[in-house]
């Protein structure tokens, strides 16, 4: 195999210039030169100067023909004798010979031979093909070939003594059409008309279709990077759903090609810039951005700018500017210096590298006027309610000062049972036998009287024994933390089993360890919303003794919190072990650490502790008793926000009557109301630019904190110029990009255009039209293209059409003759066919099933997703993936929420990219885990059971139907298996396939009767509801079988 | 003449590279045969005999600190307290969480060292079975990063970039060797928990993803709970024998698909599906540890009979060894000790010491360390200095790229070596500065690849995964 290899490709470089030969005897550089010095030549004799060897460059003609430093002429036209190039490549001297031996790339003879001939017709040069201006090809003239794309083509396969296949059955045709135009497979069942007529209006039918931009935008999503969060570290979720829509309304709308590149780079700075075109600009607001602590603000915003530097230019112009950060670039003639003048164009926004907000701005909120009306309406009810409840409050507090004065007035409970201890931190002696240790606490006011303040440098330390962690308990006491992790109270070992009992603050949440041995038999509970920092809240664990997590809890301000189970593997019995481990331990109750090393930052009051469960409603009294008499005993001129308002709110809820507490319920409601919905108008992230543009320098080997020399914006010069009048921001460079100047755009648009028909480019590198990539398999064809659609006004849906209207589209996609002849189809020997995408695999089987939910735009949607995906990668594990449930379930693909640090998995199986950069070209593979996926993935076991439904709810078939396969009395089986196969392959199966079908139906149909549970297991997979008239058991029994056709290759592959 | 943009530097792999592209792009039988590439036929880049069939990377992601645990500073106790001073912080970059604090104290470790083996490394009483394999190791205290974030430091050392974008080393020895179990993922992913009260850091698809690659070399992340390998097993409903009936209607039905269109993708999805079915059983063999005895689970620690757990996943990394995956990566998360360093330390270590101990028995035990190349570490080491004020017996470091210790082991290097040197206060090297992509190189090196010549081209460059750098470490290797 390794041997085979090794020669296939020089043979193919050899067998393409004698083909290339037959019909012309020219050596053409760009065809059979420039490839050999690129690769042979040009790492030291090329466009990097500062790696130039012997003063000789290669790549550009003028400077070839020079002297070298040696005072030789490297290449002498029509002189093969004297050019020293020539002797080097062929001299037997292995310090002379070039390629250097230590390159590994030696030149095969037939390269010889080409550069040799090359000299000897006088060593033209010519300009790399994809910087050549266009200039519009004839289109060859050919016997019956009316379509300009077939021209071309014929005129290639001809010269290969080929033909185009014949046209594609039209059902495949059909399916072919409509999966290329709108990503769906043929909605109706009917075969298409063959009639030309109705084709070219299927064509417009799908154009005009709104799945049409849907379709078209997810290449482009790839390309922008689109993302629904922000990518590094913390990975939290962003807006910018609407520039999404933008692309789909765009593509929709057929805004030409130049408006589209012109509103995307720069909509914000044509003149009265819209919202729209506002919205456009976050293309390149698509990047990643970062929010990890103590990363360098600038290194980050460099990188930002340069990725929106290299998305640009691959995106539009094919080429990598990537090597030239820090090095002229070795093949491509984009210098460093090149790389800062484009660098300028982007390097004027106002955002940062350390991102503060999950939406960093810029950004812009996009109300609707319906939003806008509906935000203004709530804005004056709440105004309203406040009104409504001022009176109400000054007349209260006369009320609560007359209350205040009673002293006979009753107050909740405090804890008075089975206290084992009880710690005021009121300033005087702690509660003996408590011990302070460290640094000695200070006091400040609390909740009630004083409170301790710890900085992890002291704790309390009460050694008593009669305190159990193994038997029933609650421990409660008000905290003010300043950190989000502490270790709040403990009574646990500091290593070995670790036995014990620990109270912490993790990010914020309560989370509380008992443990037997430590990671194999505990109970790890804690709270899953985090508590406000500085602010005091009461916390209160109570255990039963029961060994499981659900017999402990945790209350926040006197109400149990929703909690997360961690570990619950307390009551579990080991191996050698015939009882359940004990916790107990001979620790001492540490209060404000855990053992030498985690403590506590923030302030302590109020600590009980009792061997006994405490009912939540005396927590919740505890919790207000303590909280009123701390408020009560403070004059009312020293007391702060919190407490005056905890004193409103509980005085109402206790003391006041039902109109009272209504009246603030409205008002609480009002602000709510408010707040949901201002929180629901959408922003979306936008570019913009500083007053005054920034400097721009070179930035030396590319280190963001190494300026060099100082450059203004522009275009490399190898390109193009931007014209004398053109503005020196990024409007002028969009208007550049778009401009007759550069001939790029139109070629690399295009060539995306025709990938898009074809799966493949008429370049196969469809990210890299510099030297190093290939050159076009149709040349002349890609040049007319790129002309038709320049010069047609950039219209995307004319060139569509006119590439799905050729022949060359149109051809039967079965491999010909010898299946070595032109294996990547390079020639265009017949139709496209490639395995569909993955979101056109999720929308196809949820299309033909029915479940598709067509609504186009909006806010990104959770369809299923395994569990625990987004919790085992994200920061403290606190990350949940929760799925919608209704809709959102069932949208094409292309509205799925991605999380760049766990994309969706089905996506990624099928090649979808993790979007954190540029993809012009994913690849395409085919894997086990594929198969994984179609056959077990809910989505799609969900779609079969649906499609099942479809098919066993049709009427049976009408005598004298249109189709003469249903005509007739035809077995019911039979009838449904045509339906099935139709409905997915949207074609009828032959009778061979129908029988394998019926086979498996009867085999199927029989293991469910045995096994009826089964049944019932398979068809409630999904949320999509049953249709209860139907037999479980066939239900079953289709599903199944309409699982095997959704896993035929056929069904997803556009063929 | 080695300048890794020249794409003819590595005339091999150019093939190999069309070779793929090719088979990604259609040739299906191409594609076939490099999927069910059996280790014979599958060694397409190897320049050089291999001393390691695959790799278990055993990542402590969060940066342990070296200075509690490999790099011993005895000097550092007279300094304790005192600033650092500015001859030893030099111009080293600080990260934006500590670059601003007034103060930093010199702070040595309060965790008591001693010597092992017949090596006599110093290695803290925190570590105390792989202290006992010290004659095992390769111990490695002068690697070095840029990088002085989580983020962009895992993603250097497990890309070779520190932007994301790259493959994973993973996903590049896949591609490089392709697989040595055709019924296994080649490149197989560990994810466990710490017990450190901190928060743990987020981990990324991409640190096992394909980057520009085909995605079939990413890497398959082997679950606790639910199946192991995501879509694994059949919908409830679906039996084993229900499945392979279907199945076998499906093959038939892609058969005369093929016939009819001739297109070789079409026999590569039939082989993928019976792949997908026998990967069916022997994922779950691989997860079932019925088979391992008492002994061998009691080796692990107790953890050991967890799901999910790293002692759980020393085990299946072992299995994994056993049946041929190439390319074993295991996170255990947790090991950022900003604050409360000694004691998240002390539990972070005892997560992993004792497996990691099994483990390397375990290998030698079973003649698989000679082939199977373990590493330990993380993405950078962290700070001399205490971050925030530092107690008696409490303190936290900060990230630190200038000097941070790993250690390898089995695989052809050489057992009971210590690798570089760093100054009095584990600030800077000062003998035999290891970077990462000298480690990468070195790695691949072993798997008997030259890592200037595992090269892939995307848009219109040469990549690979030690970008442009990169040096084989040949005398951390043994000699043959």
């Amino acid at each position: 195999m390794q041997r085979l290899l090794r020669i296939g490709p020089v043979l193919a470089i050899v067998l393409l210039s004698q083909q290339s030969r037959a019909t012309d005897d020219r050596v053409r550089f760009n065809r059979d030169i420039r490839p050999i010095l690129a690769e042979h030549c040009w790492q030291c004799h090329g466009p990097d100067a500062g790696v130039r060897q012997a003063g000789l460059r290669l790549d550009l003609r003028d400077s070839a023909m020079q002297a070298a430093d040696s005072g030789a002429f490297a290449i002498v036209p029509r002189s093969p004798q004297q050019s020293e190039l020539l002797r080097r490549i062929n001299t037997n001297d292995p310090a002379q010979r070039m390629p250097p031996a230590d390159s590994h790339t030696p030149l095969s003879d037939a390269q010889v031979v080409l550069l040799r001939t090359w000299i000897e017709q006088g060593a033209e040069y010519q300009r790399h093909w994809a910087f050549q201006q266009i200039a519009r090809p004839s289109v060859p003239e050919i016997d019956g070939v009316k379509h300009p794309i077939d021209a071309f083509v014929v005129a290639r396969l001809k010269a290969q003594g080929q033909t185009l296949a014949e046209e594609a059955a039209p059902q495949q045709l059909s399916r072919r059409l409509h999966l290329t135009l709108s990503g769906l497979p043929p909605a109706t069942n009917l075969p298409l008309d063959q009639s030309p007529g109705n084709y070219a209006s299927a064509v417009d039918h799908l154009l005009a279709s709104p799945h049409f931009g849907e379709h078209l935008a997810v290449g482009w999503l790839d390309a922008a990077r689109y993302a629904d969060t922000n990518g590094y570290f913390g990975d939290k979720p962003r807006q910018i759903w609407l520039w999404r829509d933008w692309v789909i309304d765009a593509f929709n709308s057929n805004m030409p090609f130049d408006q589209f590149t012109i509103e995307q780079l720069a909509g914000d700075l044509l003149p009265n810039a819209t919202t729209r075109q506002r919205i456009a600009t976050g293309f390149n607001r698509n990047h990643m951005a970062n929010n990890e602590t103590g990363i360098i603000d600038e290194e980050y915003r460099v990188e930002y700018i340069v990725d929106r530097l290299d998305t640009t230019l691959t995106t539009w112009m094919g080429l990598t500017a990537g090597c030239s950060q820090c090095h002229d670039h070795k093949y491509d003639p984009i210098s460093q210096r090149d790389f800062y003048r484009l660098f300028a164009f982007f390097n004027n926004g106002p955002e940062k590298g350390l991102i503060s907000a999950d939406n960093p701005p810029p950004l812009i909120t996009v109300a609707t006027p319906e939003a806008r009306q509906r935000l203004a309406q709530l804005e004056s009810a709440t105004v309203a309610a406040r009104a409504q409840f001022a009176p109400i409050k000054t007349h209260l507090a006369a009320q609560i000062a007359d209350w205040e004065a009673d002293t006979t007035k009753p107050l909740p409970a405090l804890p008075i049972d089975d206290v084992l201890l009880y710690e005021p931190f009121d300033g005087g002696d702690f509660a003996p036998p408590s011990m302070p240790l460290g640094t000695g606490l200070t006091f400040e006011r609390g909740v009630r009287g004083k409170a301790g303040r710890f900085d992890a440098t002291q704790h309390l330390e009460h050694p008593f024994t009669a305190f159990d962690v193994n038997a029933t308990w609650t421990i409660g006491f008000w905290i003010k933390p300043d950190g989000s992790l502490s270790c709040l109270l403990s009574k646990i070992e500091p290593q070995g089993r670790r036995r014990g009992l620990e109270i912490l603050l993790q990010k914020g949440r309560v989370r509380v360890n008992l443990v037997a041995q430590w990671g194999v038999r505990s109970i790890a509970i804690g709270t899953r919303e985090p508590l406000a920092s500085r602010q005091w809240h009461h916390v209160a664990v109570t255990y039963d003794g029961s060994r499981a997590a659900a017999g402990m809890r945790i209350l926040i301000d006197g109400t149990p919190a929703d909690l997360a189970v961690q570990q619950d593997t307390l009551g579990h019995i080991g191996r050698g072990h015939s009882s359940p481990q004990s916790c107990t331990n001979q620790e001492p109750l540490r209060i404000g650490r855990r053992d030498s090393g985690l403590g506590y930052y923030g302030v302590l009051d109020e600590l009980h502790v009792m061997q006994h469960v405490t009912s939540p409603n005396l927590v919740s009294a505890w919790h207000r008793g303590e909280r009123l008499r701390g408020i009560l005993a403070t004059d009312v001129a020293e007391r702060n926000d919190f407490e005056r308002a905890f004193l409103l709110d509980d005085y109402i809820a206790h003391n006041t009557g039902k109109h009272v507490r209504a009246a603030q319920q409205r008002l609480r409601q009002a602000v709510e109301t408010e707040r949901t919905f201002r929180s629901t108008i959408p922003t979306t992230l936008v570019m913009q630019d500083l007053p005054t543009p920034r400097t721009t320098h070179v930035l030396v080997r590319g280190q963001y904190d190494q300026p060099g020399e100082t450059v203004q914006p522009g275009v490399p010069a190898a390109i193009g110029q931007l014209s004398d009048n053109a503005p020196r921001n990024r409007l002028g460079l969009a208007r550049w990009i778009v401009s007759r100047k550069n001939p790029l755009t139109a070629r690399v648009t295009v060539n995306r255009l025709w990938k898009h028909c074809f799966g493949h480019g008429l370049v196969r590198t469809m990210n890299d039209f510099g030297t190093q990539g290939e050159p076009p398999t149709h040349p002349q064809l890609l040049d007319w293209l790129a002309a038709e659609f320049r010069d047609s006004g950039w219209d995307i849906k004319r060139l569509l059409r006119l590439i799905v209207t050729s022949r060359t589209f149109r051809q039967a996609s079965r491999h010909q003759g010898d299946t070595s002849s032109d294996p990547d189809n390079r020639l265009l020997s017949r139709g496209p066919s490639y395995r569909m995408s993955a979101e056109m695999i999720r929308d196809h089987a949820l299309a033909v099933s029915g479940l598709l939910r067509l609504r186009i735009g909006g806010p990104s949607v959770k369809p299923y997703q395994p569990p625990g995906l987004w919790r085992e990668v994200s920061y403290n594990a606190t990350e949940t993936y929760q799925a919608d449930t209704g809709e959102g379930l069932w949208r094409r693909g292309l509205y799925t929420w991605i999380k760049r640090q766990a994309p969706p998995p089905s996506f990624l199986v099928f090649d979808g990219t993790t979007r954190e950069k540029c993809t012009i070209q994913r690849a395409v593979t085919n894997t086990p885990l594929q198969s994984l996926v179609l056959l077990n993935d809910p989505v799609f076991v969900e779609a079969a059971r649906v499609l099942a439904s479809r098919i066993l709810l049709l009427p049976r078939a009408e005598p004298g139907a249109a189709d003469k396969l249903s005509a007739g009395s035809i077995p019911r089986t039979e009838h449904r298996l045509n339906q099935l196969v139709q409905h997915v392959l949207s074609r009828y199966p032959d009778n061979r396939e129908r029988q394998l079908l019926s086979g498996l139906v009867r085999r199927q149909q029989k293991r469910f009767e045995q096994t009826p549970a089964t049944a019932h297991a398979l068809i409630s997979i999904g949320h999509a509801p049953c249709d209860g008239t139907l037999d479980p058991l066939e239900l079953a029994t289709w599903t199944v079988v309409a699982q095997a056709v959704m896993n035929l290759d056929e069904a997803i592959t556009l063929r | 003449m080695n300048n890794p943009c020249n794409p003819l530097s590595a005339q091999p792999q150019l093939q190999r590279r069309r070779f793929l592209s090719q088979a990604a792009l259609g040739a299906g039988s191409v594609a076939l045969a490099s999927l069910l590439q059996e280790s014979a036929g599958g060694a397409i880049v190897q320049q050089h005999a291999a001393r390691a069939r695959r790799i278990i990377y055993l990542f402590m992601h969060g940066g342990p600190s070296q200075l509690d645990l490999f790099d011993y500073k005895p000097r550092l106790q007279a300094y304790h307290g005192h600033e650092l001073p500015d001859s030893v912080r030099g111009n080293q970059r600080l990260t934006g969480m500590t670059s601003g604090q007034a103060s930093k104290p010199v702070t040595p470790s309060v965790f008591p060292f001693r010597q092992h083996g017949q090596s006599g490394a110093w290695i803290s009483e925190l570590l105390p079975h792989i202290a006992a394999h010290v004659d095992d190791l390769s111990i490695v205290r002068s690697l070095q990063t840029e990088a002085i974030n989580h983020d962009p430091a895992v993603t250097l050392l497990q890309t070779g970039h520190q932007q994301p974008g790259r493959p994973s080393f993973g996903a590049w020895a896949h591609y490089g060797l392709g697989s040595e179990n055709a019924n296994l993922p080649a490149f197989m992913v560990l994810v466990s928990d710490g017990s450190a009260a901190r928060p743990a850091d987020p981990l990324y698809a991409r640190l096992w993803g394909s980057g520009f690659l085909p995605s079939n070399h990413q890497g398959v992340a082997l679950r606790a709970s639910g199946d192991p390998v995501l879509y694994l097993s059949n919908p409830p409903g679906i039996s084993a024998n229900a499945r392979r009936d279907q199945l076998d209607v499906i093959a038939d039905l892609n058969r005369r698909q093929l016939a009819q269109q001739r297109d070789q993708e079409i026999a590569t999805r039939i082989a993928q599906y019976e792949l997908a079915f026998r990967m069916q059983t022997s994922v779950p063999d691989l997860t079932n540890l019925n088979n391992e005895t008492a002994g061998t689970l009691a080796a692990y620690g107790p953890q050991c009979n967890q799901p999910g757990t790293f002692a759980r996943h020393c085990l299946l990394a072992r299995r994994m060894a056993e049946r041929g995956v190439r390319f074993i990566q295991l996170y255990h998360r947790g090991w950022d000790q900003h604050y409360n360093l000694p004691s998240d330390l002390r539990l972070q270590c005892q997560d992993v010491d004792q497996p990691v101990g099994a483990l390397l028995s375990d290998l030698k035990q079973r003649g698989l360390l000679e082939d199977t190349l373990v590493v330990w570490g993380g993405e950078f080491g962290r700070t001399t200095y205490s971050q925030g004020n530092p107690t008696a017996t409490n303190y936290g470091r900060d990230h630190h790229g200038g000097c941070f210790t790993m250690w390898l082991a089995g695989g052809g290097v050489r057992p009971g070596t210590i690798h570089g040197q760093t100054d009095d206060f584990s600030f800077n090297v000062v003998r035999d500065p290891v970077h990462v992509h000298d480690l990468n190189a070195t790695l691949l090196y072993q798997l008997g690849v030259d890592h200037r010549r595992l090269t892939y081209r995307f848009q219109g460059r040469d990549y690979r995964l030690t970008d442009v750098h990169g040096n084989v470490l040949h005398k951390l290797l043994a000699t043959t």
